[in-house]
């Protein structure tokens, strides 16, 4: 078997793999590319805090409108209840109305508060004009 | 090499393996995700779907608003309103003090007593109502109440609650009440139309679905769903109010002054069987109707003992929601002898002109049957029988007529079934069949007058205007039309006409015999000058209703139609158990109908058509003179036939007695004053019994005018039953009284 070690089968032989040699690189461009490294970052950053405003900026207005729209169904549900009221209370003091102006409220106010007295139909004259035109009425004095 | 190649795939192996090992965990995890999830969404879905909305969803419920009830011509005789109703939570009041502050805040507030107040706080229930169809004034005071920083350590806003509820209101009290009927707390109809017509009137409820959150809070409105109430449809009449309220007023005066049990009446249109007008006295508050109006029920339930009150109050409640006009029967008296009539002519039994022979009684099967003129009519037509209500006579057409004849009659007329009105609790008449009563010669006999048989208001009004209408039998309605909240027509009521009871020519015969009976007949107090009214007087015995030693009871009645030649309106008035100075139909309840004609037909312009004897008796009116010289007003009033009197000595007349344009009869006497000379009172005399020649020198004598009024102004035997001022009152000279009339002889029927 011999030594493993030295037995040079177990070793991998990674055929892909590539020496890479150490690259030299100007200090001037290791400048440039790490200022624009930087400024890359720095605008990355903006990027970010610009997105993330916006998206907070969204989030309130949608927070907002939602509230606006809470606010808003509420004053809605107190003036439907407010209708509900008002409509309820014209009913009521409509059907007191025609209580109090009832057939028999008025028969008997008429006859006796103002004395009144219901008219003969003898004394109902019917005119009935045989002419086209206007009918003056003379005030009687 | 191979080693290396063997450990490889030993190692792949194992590797397999154990990926196979985490496929299959993996997989059976899946699995039973899967089971999991198809048990909990298909399998037991629907139930936690349920707990879920249960638990998510707050399900309020939007009461419909019952429908209007509006008179012929729209008026609102019922309408409801969304009201309130206040509730406790017991179960939330966690201390004394906040059990004080609800009792003593909430009973001052909606008006409820302390002491129930009190005792609904200690019962063990998360609700209880304090009251309920409260006002918007008394919801705000509640809420004012929660909200108050005075109680705010006490938790009222867990303990008082408002929620939304519905009253019913009724404008006009108690007109046509026993007709409409009344809703009960859950807003359901219990009596009369609100009770028939529940179903059209209840709307349909809505709800309102809500999300709630988890300490059951409402969600924003984004997710709520609305599903409108409906309200219920509306029913439009055929009875008028105004017609309505006549026919009360004169049944509630004729009841007061008849001193009767009970008095019932209905109004109807001749040609489609319409109901213009009924009315069941006493009656109640629409608005109020546990509680009792009637002066005279109270008092007789006060006369009784602790024990028998309570039974007694709620015998007399039922008592008077009972429309007795289609729930009572009652024996209807000689009214039966239009029918009877009617039934001999239409079979060619008898003419007008043929002879009978009144001695005062007829013996029948042994019995005898006594006329209610002892001395008997002796020779008379038929017509004449009718006109006179003469025992005998109706007997001797009933014999001819035979008992199967007659009971065909008396079914063909509608008298054996329910109209069928549109109304809960209508009656059915009881009959010697319905008892399982062999008719004999002596049943049929009393039957033709009326007697030993009961039939109800509604049943005989139905079948005495098939002989005003040409012979055909109407089905009788209330409800006209039914609409829907926008007016929109849901269903008419077409007049239906049910049989051809009798020929257009034996109608029209009975019709003009009619007419004889209350223009000269035994109906003489139903007449009223200028119009032509057909009608038949009833007076019937209350037949084993009188305990021992009682006087006997009765019932008093009359049925007519105007105007005779072209009927449009019938009307039956019934006086229940009248203990007055009469119970006969002819004195008290023709001059009832009289009364209840005189404005109705004026009402309806039905046109009047005064004869020359009536055109002398009519009342004119006072002409104006006021601001006229003295001779001048002197000579105006003296050309409209009036006595004058002056007061005063000035020149011109400053005001006058009666006032302008009041009616009174011709010859009175008009005062005029010409300055501010107090006027002259004198004391009004008790003119019951009085002849009209009689009360015209008491009245000239006194310087007072007087309206005339009834029937029988030409007449000897007409005297005086009522007065509008009442003796021993004080009145001015020259004051107007009005003064009505009725025949006294000739106008018994019993």
């Amino acid at each position: 078997m011999g030594n493993p070690a030295y037995n040079y089968d177990y070793f991998e032989v990674n055929e892909e793999r590539v020496k890479q040699r150490p690259q030299i690189v100007e200090k001037r461009k290791q400048n440039r590319q790490l200022k624009s490294q930087a400024s890359q970052g720095a605008k990355s950053s903006i990027k970010i805090m610009v997105i993330s405003v916006l998206l907070f900026a969204m989030l309130a207005a949608v927070m907002y409108c939602r509230v606006q729209l809470d606010e808003i169904n509420a004053q809605q549900n107190e003036l439907k209840n407010k209708i509900v009221v008002a409509q309820s209370d014209n009913v009521r003091l409509s059907m007191e109305l025609d209580a109090k102006a009832s057939v028999y409220n008025i028969d008997k106010y008429a006859v006796e508060v103002l004395n009144m007295y219901k008219i003969g139909e003898q004394q109902i004259n019917y005119l009935q004009p045989d002419f086209e035109g206007e009918l003056l009425l003379q005030k009687s004095e | 090499m191979n080693k290396n190649v063997s450990n490889k795939i030993k190692t792949n192996d194992a590797m397999l393996k154990r990926v196979f090992v985490v496929m299959v965990l993996i997989f059976v995890a899946f699995l039973v995700c899967t089971i999991s999830l198809v048990i909990t969404q298909l399998v037991k879905g629907e139930h936690y779907k349920q707990i879920a909305e249960s638990q998510q969803l707050s399900d309020t419920k939007i009461s419909a608003q019952r429908g209007v009830i509006y008179d012929r011509n729209m008026s609102v005789l019922a309408q409801s309103a969304t009201s309130w109703r206040v509730y406790i939570v017991p179960s939330k009041i966690k201390s004394e003090e906040a059990r004080e502050v609800v009792i003593k805040e909430l009973s001052a507030i909606v008006g409820v007593s302390e002491e129930d107040v009190r005792a609904k706080t200690e019962r063990d229930s998360n609700y209880e109502t304090i009251k309920s169809k409260v006002d918007s004034d008394v919801k705000a005071k509640v809420e004012e109440l929660i909200r108050s920083d005075e109680y705010k350590g006490y938790g009222l806003i867990n303990i008082i609650g408002v929620s939304q509820d519905a009253k019913r209101y009724y404008p006009n009290s108690t007109l046509a009440s026993t007709l409409i009927g009344f809703t009960g707390t859950d807003d359901q109809g219990l009596e009369g139309l609100e009770s028939f017509y529940d179903k059209y009137l209840t709307g349909v409820a809505g709800r309102v679905i809500t999300a709630v959150n988890g300490v059951q809070g409402e969600m924003p409105n984004s997710y709520e769903t609305i599903i409108d109430a409906q309200q219920g449809y509306s029913l439009v009449l055929t009875v008028d109010e105004t017609l309505q309220y006549y026919l009360e007023k004169h049944l509630e005066d004729a009841m007061e002054e008849t001193k009767s049990k009970g008095a019932y009446g209905i109004m109807m249109d001749v040609k489609t069987g319409a109901i213009l007008a009924m009315s069941s006295k006493p009656d109640y508050d629409l608005n109020d109707p546990w509680s009792i109006i009637s002066e005279k029920t109270l008092e007789e339930i006060s006369l009784l003992n602790d024990e028998k009150k309570p039974s007694a109050m709620s015998a007399a409640i039922n008592e008077q929601w009972r429309n007795s006009a289609i729930s009572d029967t009652y024996q209807p008296g000689s009214v039966f002898k239009i029918i009877t009539a009617a039934a001999a002519l239409e079979e060619g039994l008898v003419g007008l002109n043929d002879h009978f022979n009144c001695p005062g009684y007829i013996v029948v099967a042994n019995r005898r049957i006594n006329c209610h003129k002892l001395v008997g009519h002796g020779d008379e037509t038929f017509l004449q029988g009718l006109m006179n209500s003469c025992n005998p006579v109706f007997i001797d057409v009933g014999s001819r007529l035979g008992v199967e004849t007659f009971m065909n009659y008396f079914d063909a007329f509608g008298l054996n079934d329910r109209t069928g009105i549109d109304l809960p609790g209508e009656a059915t008449s009881i009959t010697h069949e319905k008892l399982g009563v062999k008719m004999g010669i002596s049943e049929l006999a009393s039957c033709s007058f009326g007697q030993t048989f009961q039939v109800t208001p509604i049943q005989m009004i139905t079948a005495v205007a098939s002989v005003a209408n040409g012979g055909k039998l109407m089905q009788p309605y209330i409800v006209q039309s039914v609409i829907d909240e926008n007016g929109n027509t849901v269903s008419t009521t077409e007049p239906t006409v049910k049989s051809q009871v009798i020929s257009g020519e034996t109608a029209s015969t009975l019709c003009s015999m009619l007419e004889k009976v209350v223009s000269e007949g035994g109906g003489k107090n139903a007449y009223v000058p200028g119009y032509r009214i057909a009608g038949k007087t009833g007076t019937s015995e209350k037949i084993g209703e009188s305990g021992e030693g009682e006087a006997m009871k009765y019932i008093a009645s009359f049925v007519g139609f105007a105007p005779a030649d072209d009927p449009e309106v019938i009307l039956l008035v019934v006086l229940d158990e009248p203990s007055g100075y009469s119970h006969m139909g002819g004195t008290i309840a023709a001059p009832l109908a009289a009364e209840i004609f005189s404005d109705a037909l004026a009402y309806l312009n039905v046109d009047v058509k005064y004869t020359e004897d009536e055109l002398k008796n009519l009342n004119v009116y006072v002409p104006n003179v006021v601001g006229s010289s003295v001779s001048s007003a002197k000579t105006t009033l003296k050309n409209y036939g009036f006595n004058v009197k002056v007061v005063g000595n000035g020149n011109t007349v400053i005001s006058q007695t009666p006032s302008a344009y009041n009616t009174v009869s011709k010859g009175g006497t008009v005062v005029v004053y010409t300055d501010n000379t107090e006027a002259r009172m004198v004391e009004m005399p008790d003119l019951t019994g009085y002849t009209v020649a009689q009360v015209n020198r008491i009245m000239s004598d006194l310087e007072l005018n007087a309206v005339f009024t009834g029937g029988g102004l030409n007449s000897s035997d007409a005297v005086v039953y009522s007065q509008s001022v009442a003796p021993g009152q004080k009145i001015e000279i020259g004051g107007t009284v009005t003064i009505s009339f009725r025949h006294i002889s000739g106008v018994d029927d019993f």
